[in-house]
């Protein structure tokens, strides 16, 4: 996926794949942001999905 | 992998999380120590950022998990959790594992990149075991490239990634359209000739195949040796649980005890047979394009799908990859199935790159509605 990887925040982080989310981190992004998006996303999404057993 | 959070499978042991294995039998069950595979993962600079729903001992019953694309359909099974929770974007990565269709299968109807590696080149150590000639660990991504990255750091094999991101030539393909024993349903077999055209179009040669007759009846062979070896990893907590356990696992379980050794051993012998045939089968082809499901995740939970169109890869442990191809007229993900034969991982990484630009799904993320229903 192609986006500005030093700019994206928030929902943007959260769809980040593997490679761009170490490409993200390699342009200054922090392991926390990275965790904090995806725990916004998962916010949004579970009460629906209820993908996790254990968080 | 340094700061990545992946998911991890709930059959799969973890010293921080508790591992319940899909079923409150094992309620507040916590590992002392992580699995061989979370060791890795922890080792290349990774972290279990949460454990995935499994469906019960990573069999047959559904778990609470939702498909992300039409929350009234199941996600598939086993490894449920992990297939919707990178679907739904909440995850880039997760683990789960396969004994029969349960990366494969839950990756196609979620419309995310499955990839089973070879039997044994994910180290198994601290998964709660179902049958040891089949269990396979694998992982879910929405790239193949990341696919790579991902079972590349499990089994150590930097040569997938680097695969994974240099798509081979126009691949040679064998296009099996279906598996004798799981008949396609309406739709999706159009579905996949579709993509198999795709391909061509894109300057792949696809030649079409159809399932020696001798195979016919591969399932069989791969049922006995799942359903023995099952009814012994479980003895001691069937025996214990019975009336806790779902009526469908206690009969499935129950075949199992009632298979004679001769026969399991008979099983044994022509998974070997049928590693060969299809080695030297598979040989004049880069891979092997086949459905991964019969269509798109079925509504209702009363199953999580059939996994038959998994099944073959399973029985002679060769690595098959999910990848999403298009949405059926319900707004399901379908896909195609790529595999090649044992070792082989990293060429067919190499032909899924080339395949998943040729289909062009890209990384999408499910558009999670609340459940109507």
């Amino acid at each position: 996926m192609s986006m500005s990887i030093s700019d994206c925040t928030g929902e943007a982080l959260a769809a980040l794949t593997l490679a761009d989310a170490i490409r993200a981190r390699d342009a200054g992004r922090t392991a926390r942001a990275l965790a904090e998006a995806a725990l916004q996303r998962i916010e949004e999404v579970e009460p629906t999905v209820q993908a996790f057993a254990h968080l | 992998m340094r700061g990545l959070g992946i998911g991890v499978k709930d059959i799969i042991d973890t010293a921080a999380l508790p591992t319940t294995i899909g079923t409150p039998i094992h309620d507040g069950r916590q590992p002392t120590r992580d699995a061989a595979c979370v060791a890795r993962l922890t080792e290349a600079g990774g972290f279990v950022f949460g454990k995935t729903v499994t469906t019960a001992f990573a069999f047959l019953d559904s778990g609470a998990t939702r498909n992300p694309w039409q929350p009234a359909h199941t996600p598939g099974g086993s490894s449920s959790g992990s297939a919707a929770a990178v679907a739904a974007g909440a995850l880039a990565g997760a683990i789960g594992t396969q004994t029969n269709g349960s990366v494969v299968r839950p990756a196609a109807f979620c419309g995310v990149v499955g990839f089973k590696p070879s039997y044994g080149w994910l180290d198994f150590t601290g998964v709660h075991p179902f049958s040891e000639t089949l269990d396979t660990l694998g992982t879910f991504t929405r790239t193949v490239e990341d696919a790579g990255l991902l079972a590349g750091a499990l089994a150590r094999q930097p040569d997938w990634l680097d695969a994974a991101t240099t798509p081979s030539h126009a691949p040679r393909v064998a296009f099996l359209p279906a598996f004798p024993w799981s008949p396609m349903l309406p739709g999706a077999a159009d579905a996949l000739t579709a993509s198999a055209v795709q391909l061509r179009t894109a300057g792949a040669t696809v030649t079409p195949v159809t399932l020696p007759d001798g195979w016919r009846d591969a399932h069989r062979v791969h049922r006995t040796i799942m359903l023995y070896e099952g009814a012994r990893a479980l003895a001691a907590v069937q025996a214990a649980h019975r009336a806790r356990i779902s009526a469908p696992v206690n009969a499935a379980l129950d075949e199992g005890h009632a298979i004679e050794e001769a026969d399991y051993r008979a099983a044994l012998t022509a998974r070997k047979q049928a590693i060969a045939y299809f080695t030297e089968w598979l040989a004049p082809y880069d891979g092997v394009l086949a459905p991964p499901a019969t269509g798109g995740a079925p509504e209702g939970f009363a199953s999580t799908g059939d996994p038959g169109c998994c099944t073959l890869w399973s029985l002679v442990g060769f690595p098959a990859i999910a990848l999403p191809a298009g949405l059926d007229a319900n707004g399901l993900p379908l896909g195609v199935q790529l595999t090649a034969s044992a070792g082989q991982d990293a060429r067919l990484l190499a032909v899924a790159a080339w395949c998943e630009a040729a289909l062009g799904w890209g990384a999408r993320i499910a558009p999670v509605r609340p459940d109507a229903g």
